[in-house]
């Protein structure tokens, strides 16, 4: 009874926050992870799609273990895991279901194109929603407005990615479908898997696991499975990615794009936190529309682009202005608050959690004194990523493309603006809880 | 929570099947596109 008290004197004051703080840390995401293409248009290597992926990857496990070690200390990220240690399981189930979806993608691009391979895929969001509704009950005891606002914006955010990616196809450069039915298998299987990604996300949160050391987890079933997928499918020891002692001077792009997308990912992690995967995640999807920016304003993608094109960046940027707006607005209420609660206590009951901690981290708050002291071998880690970064850095090959640098120092800006002022904020908040 | 009941709570967990369904899937897709 004691809990239960605690829980409706803490959620009304902490939501109304946290959802700030959530829908913020959500559009920041969909501002980085559109710009984690960027360096990856740099690169024109001639390697197979598994190697590219690999590479990003790669860069993904090196920052990912970084920025935990940097924010919080391993010290911290252990205890963290030590006091839920089922949800390690879960958490390298989500790194696998990630790296079997991105593989599926590639398949799916081969055999029908990325026209038809595209939308498909891009529903995770509204499959997220519906584990979201139908596992942890999220939006019961929301009212009906609220309801009409997380749904349709939501579909106006994935209608808008759509649309958005259409507007990059020009021309009749799309293979012809010659397996269909295997590249919409593939297709829709990246979907079904990304959008069942989200239930170990929500599984963790709602047990209150700090997102940094959910990611330090993930990215270790993320790495391992892609490279049994690069072993298996880009011929074993054969495989291409052996041979990147060619190609040494475009990994740096792959792992700087793997680098932003890092920062973009664990900034969708904390709004999945702090909103649910309902709205976090369509919040998120934003991305398209910065992705498209620097496409379109840095890489001249646009250029020769018909008005067609241009009428459908426009209609897909309001329309995905008017749903991350919806999503924005679409406070939790008091109802929700309660069964969310409900769902929290099933998972306290099933693993042993105390519901008084749970609740607190969930909330955004620290607890147990936890240590977060650096030792000898995060200045290690921190320095060994950091090492691999300036090696590559120094071999890297600036490529002979024609880049308009003032809408790239533009966009730059956005990216670091909108970080620091995420990061002021998580820390003031929550303290990167 | 020993580990044996940590297993045993994650494999009588209904919601734990769900992504190890998705994952079997997607790995029985992308077997058949090879």
């Amino acid at each position: 009874m004691a809990t239960q008290s605690q829980s409706e004197t803490l959620a009304p004051t902490h939501t109304r926050s946290l959802h700030g703080l959530g829908v913020l840390c959500g559009l920041t995401a969909g501002v980085w992870l559109g710009a984690a293409e960027a360096p990856t248009k740099l690169v024109n290597s001639g390697f197979t799609p598994f190697t590219v992926s690999l590479c990003m990857v790669a860069g993904v496990f090196a920052a990912r273990w970084t920025f935990p070690t940097l924010l919080k200390g391993t010290t911290y990220v252990f205890s963290d895991l030590s006091q839920k240690k089922h949800l390690i399981v879960w958490a390298i189930l989500a790194g696998a279901l990630w790296a079997v979806a991105n593989t599926l993608t590639i398949f799916a691009i081969r055999d029908v194109g990325l026209a038809i391979a595209f939308p498909m895929w891009n529903t995770n969001a509204l499959i997220g929603l519906f584990w979201g509704r139908v596992l942890f009950r999220e939006l019961d005891g929301a009212d009906r407005g609220t309801i009409a606002k997380v749904i349709g914006g939501a579909v106006c955010i994935v209608v808008a990615a759509i649309l958005l990616g259409f507007s990059t196809l020009h021309g009749n450069s799309e293979p012809t479908p010659h397996h269909a039915p295997a590249g919409i298998l593939a297709a829709l299987g990246a979907s079904v898997l990304w959008g069942t990604m989200y239930v170990p996300y929500r599984k963790a949160y709602l047990s209150g696991m700090n997102p940094l050391s959910f990611v330090t987890v993930f990215t270790v079933g993320e790495m391992l499975t892609m490279l049994l997928l690069t072993w298996t499918f880009d011929g074993g020891f054969h495989a291409s990615v052996l041979r990147l002692s060619h190609g040494a001077h475009f990994i740096f792009w792959l792992f700087a794009g793997g680098f932003v997308w890092v920062i973009g990912d664990l900034l969708q992690q904390f709004a999945a936190k702090y909103l649910g995967i309902g709205r976090g995640i369509p919040l998120t999807n934003t991305n398209q529309l910065w992705g498209l920016a620097w496409g379109a304003l840095v890489f001249g993608e646009l250029a020769s682009a018909d008005i067609q094109h241009k009428a459908m960046v426009l209609t897909g940027s309001l329309v995905m202005t008017v749903g991350a707006l919806c999503i924005s607005t679409a406070k939790s209420s008091l109802g929700e608050h309660s069964t969310r609660r409900e769902a929290l206590e099933r998972e306290c009951t099933r693993y042993g959690l105390d519901y008084d901690q749970v609740l607190l981290a969930q909330s955004g708050e620290e607890f147990g004194g936890r240590p977060e002291g650096r030792r000898w071998w995060d200045i290690a880690i921190i320095a060994a990523a950091t090492a691999v970064f300036v090696y590559l850095g120094f071999h890297a090959a600036v490529p002979s493309l024609t880049l308009n640098l003032r809408w790239a120092a533009a966009l730059g800006g956005v990216l670091i603006g909108t970080l620091v002022f995420c990061v002021y904020r998580l820390h003031r908040d929550t303290h990167f809880s | 929570m020993q580990a044996s009941h940590a297993a045993k709570a994650i494999l009588t967990d209904s919601h734990f099947w769900i992504p190890v369904a998705a994952l079997i899937f997607g790995v029985v897709v992308l077997m058949g596109l090879r």
